[in-house]
């Protein structure tokens, strides 16, 4: 991967990836690079951010992508402070822009939100002077992960240019997907949507006209038919089933659903060698992917987990100190 | 009260179809001569009218004033004179108040405070069931002789068929309009905005359109089977034009009427800063938050052609105003809305000059157009309505068509600053507005000969 030393970043936010512009998610990918490379060598990391309060408002309970910010924080010597959502005021009945503007008098610097309706983080950029990060809004956005899947992509690939990546599950409701499709589209991956009718918008589709021009989407297909779908695939994302959000009469049991659309070690014979596995986790192992799948070679779990380290320490930094 | 003038202006009448350079004199409140010209005298007072249209002053079928029970959103007094500013003499207020005007009672307190603080005329519209409940009727006599002039449960459409059926009878029956807010509530049940590619791309839960269009079509089919007059309000999707245009076609009293923002704006305004721009990133403005939504431009081209061929009878705000702090929060929590008294006028001029619809059929549609789609010159005392016409109250409005000006919210006299249509430029401006001959609104002070 190249690294080029001068970042380009002219956002004071990170709301979603489509405002992005090409410099920009390559400065993350370059800068992630470079404190990847750090972090396995075990060396030293320059304190970046000290000083730097980040304040961790989560309003929907997240172990992964929480402690990931945490962690990232801490190692560019930030200060972070963690606001889970049963003891934040919302509780008590505070708005979401009343905390907001409690933590922006709290010598904050960077806020990280997570919400459970969709364009929480917009109302939230729209209300303090500080750096919001979206660390996930309702079924919108989770650039972050979006991000760190990418960049997780480009260590392998080199270049996304016409790989093909096959999407399965719950799209409708997945955050991660429509962060991961706006992004995958514009590095010029090929797209395939898998899963039942109910959990896949048919807007997304290349073929959908009801979309205006300048938005429509490229490179993009739906296939229900899972055999189909992964056949010539070179990467899999299986996405978690969101059944806290699912609240249609018409979709599937989580039983249902894993008998037509889990990944399983039948499949792996029918796919191409090299195909990698991905998932934003946490895995409802069972019904997503089978605990065989999840744990061989092809799976880049765990690598997603270790890179999203990487991409929030670059994205604290190119935040921080280009506002 | 002095004789008032008002001289060289150009009158247009929808009704009489006048449009001419005409004076007109009022007295004691009443138009009590118009021709081309009206001598001077020293017991006159006059407004100078040069480079200006007259028209009726507006009437609008649908909308809230929040009084009683919601006064931190606006009050009949703040509506009233909103109203006023957007060149408004009569407008029909939804009765989704709390207590709702579902009794004689409450209507009767309504109508006390609209005696003692509108500054235009408030026809009342009494709701179809108790507490707008959808499961009995209200007493439609005693409440039309107290005052309303329709029937609605609007902000809900009418689930069940049954009722609907009994509300047509007694439309029939007391010849009053039904105004219906046709959205199916189990289609659009915790739906935020128009189910398409915006809702997905947001991922919010949409409102289809079939939601709207399958109600018209059942009222229309319960319309036909038991007469009465069904008004669909604020219509949205090219479908239920269609289906009004059929039910026109076979001499049903179906009418129909559409608001600005449906007229102009789309589901795809909800994802831009600026209406105009182009899109940077999902914004969730909630002052674009609104039912039934914003649809697509399908949409919108086939209601402006309902306009035009006179499906659609009246363009009506559903001004819908929310505090600031109602407003302020994400998209899916926040009240469905848009204040929108002030701005009509002038977004139906950008329709002008996008050559979209003819002037005269916009004053139509915001005076005679209504007045007719609900008979209220039937009604007596409202012979007026609507009209410019010797012996009736001189209810006028003047308009500036080429003046530029900027919609900024301090201007914004209504107690809703919700709308998605802020620091928008338009052309075309209410100057003056006139109530039985007293000048309510005022854009400036005009030259006195
Ligand atoms: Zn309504």
């Amino acid at each position: 991967m190249p690294s080029n030393k001068k970042h380009s970043w002219k956002h004071k936010h990170l709301l979603d990836v489509d405002s992005l512009a090409s410099t920009e998610y390559k400065s993350i990918f370059s800068l992630a690079e470079k404190y990847n490379k750090l972090l396995n060598n075990k060396k030293m990391i320059k304190k970046t951010l000290s000083n730097v309060n980040i304040f961790n408002l989560f309003y929907e309970p997240s172990t992964r992508t929480r402690a990931s910010f945490e962690l990232a924080g801490k190692l560019l010597g930030a200060n972070v402070i963690n606001i889970a959502s049963n003891i934040s005021a919302t509780q008590k009945g505070e708005s979401l822009i009343n905390t907001i503007k409690t933590i922006n008098a709290m010598h904050s610097d960077i806020i990280i939100l997570r919400h459970e309706d969709s364009g929480a983080a917009y109302l939230a950029s729209q209300n303090t002077d500080k750096s919001v990060i979206n660390a996930g809004d309702g079924s919108h956005a989770h650039p972050t992960q979006a991000l760190t899947d990418s960049y997780t992509l480009l260590r392998k690939f080199k270049s996304l240019k016409n790989i093909k990546i096959t999407m399965v599950g719950d799209i409708k409701h997945s955050r991660v997907a429509r962060s991961n499709i706006l992004l995958l589209t514009k590095l010029g991956a090929k797209i395939t949507l898998c899963g039942p009718k109910v959990l896949i918008p048919k807007s997304f589709s290349t073929d959908n006209k009801s979309r205006s021009k300048e938005f429509s989407f490229k490179n993009i297909n739906i296939e229900h038919d899972l055999d189909k779908a992964i056949k010539n695939a070179d990467v899999i994302m299986a996405l978690r089933m969101q059944t806290e959000r699912q609240h249609s009469k018409n979709i599937p049991s989580l039983k249902e659903y894993a008998k037509k659309y889990q990944i399983t070690n039948r499949h792996l014979h029918s796919i191409n060698k090299n195909c990698l596995l991905m998932h934003p986790g946490p895995v409802n192992e069972g019904v997503e992917i089978s605990k065989e799948v999840a744990e061989s070679s092809l799976s880049q779990i765990e690598e997603q987990v270790s890179n999203g380290v990487a991409v929030r320490m670059a994205i604290l930094e190119l935040i921080y100190l280009n506002n | 009260m002095k004789t008032l003038i008002i001289k060289n202006g150009t009158v247009i009448d929808p009704n009489s179809r006048l449009n001419k350079k005409i004076d007109i004199e009022i007295k004691q409140g009443k138009i009590t001569n118009m021709k081309p010209k009206i001598m001077l005298e020293k017991k006159h007072e006059v407004i100078n009218a040069k480079g200006l249209i007259i028209v009726p002053g507006f009437v609008d079928l649908h909308v809230h004033l929040r009084e009683p029970g919601f006064t931190h959103k606006e009050t009949i007094k703040t509506g009233s004179l909103a109203a006023a500013k957007g060149g408004y003499t009569t407008i029909c207020a939804m009765p989704n108040t709390e207590p709702a005007i579902d009794t004689v009672k409450s209507l009767m307190n309504l109508n006390h405070i609209i005696k003692k603080d509108a500054a235009i005329n408030v026809l009342p519209i009494g709701a179809i069931s108790k507490k707008r409940l959808g499961n009995k009727l209200t007493p439609v006599a005693s409440m039309q002789k107290n005052g309303i002039v329709a029937l609605s449960d609007d902000g809900d459409h009418l689930d069940d068929e049954s009722m609907m059926i009994e509300a047509m009878k007694k439309s029939k029956q007391f010849s009053i309009p039904i105004s219906q807010h046709c959205e199916e509530q189990a289609l659009v049940h915790n739906g935020h905005l128009h189910e398409g590619w915006v809702s997905d791309h947001l991922g919010i839960k949409g409102r289809p359109r079939e939601a709207e269009s399958n109600m018209v079509k059942r009222d229309i089919a319960i319309a036909e089977k038991f007469g009465g007059h069904l008004h669909i309000a604020h219509i949205s999707t090219k479908e239920s034009v269609k289906l009004v245009e059929k039910a026109k076609k076979y001499n049903l009293t179906v009418t129909a009427e559409v608001t600005p923002h449906h007229l102009d704006l789309t589901h795809e305004s909800i994802g831009v800063s600026n209406i105009g721009a182009k899109i940077q990133e999902p914004l969730f403005n909630t002052n674009m938050k609104v039912n039934p939504p914003l649809r697509e431009k399908e949409d919108v081209d086939a209601c402006i052609e309902g306009l035009n061929n006179d499906i659609i009878d009246a363009i009506a705000t559903d001004h819908a105003p929310h505090s600031f702090s109602e407003k302020s929060v994400v998209f899916e929590k926040a009240p469905p809305g848009i204040s929108g008294l002030e701005s009509a006028f002038s977004i139906g001029m950008r329709l002008v000059q996008k050559k979209k619809i003819k002037f005269e059929k916009l004053i139509d549609k915001l005076t005679y157009g209504p007045a007719k789609a609900w008979n209220l010159n039937e009604i007596k005392g409202m012979e007026g309505i609507g009209k410019i016409k010797i012996g009736h109250n001189a209810d006028i409005t003047l308009i500036n068509k080429s003046k530029k000006w900027t919609y900024s919210k301090q201007q914004i006299i209504s107690m809703g600053k919700n709308s998605p249509y802020i620091d928008n430029v338009f052309q075309g401006k209410v100057v003056m507005t006139l109530r039985r001959g007293k000048i309510i609104f005022n854009h400036r002070k005009l030259e006195v000969l």
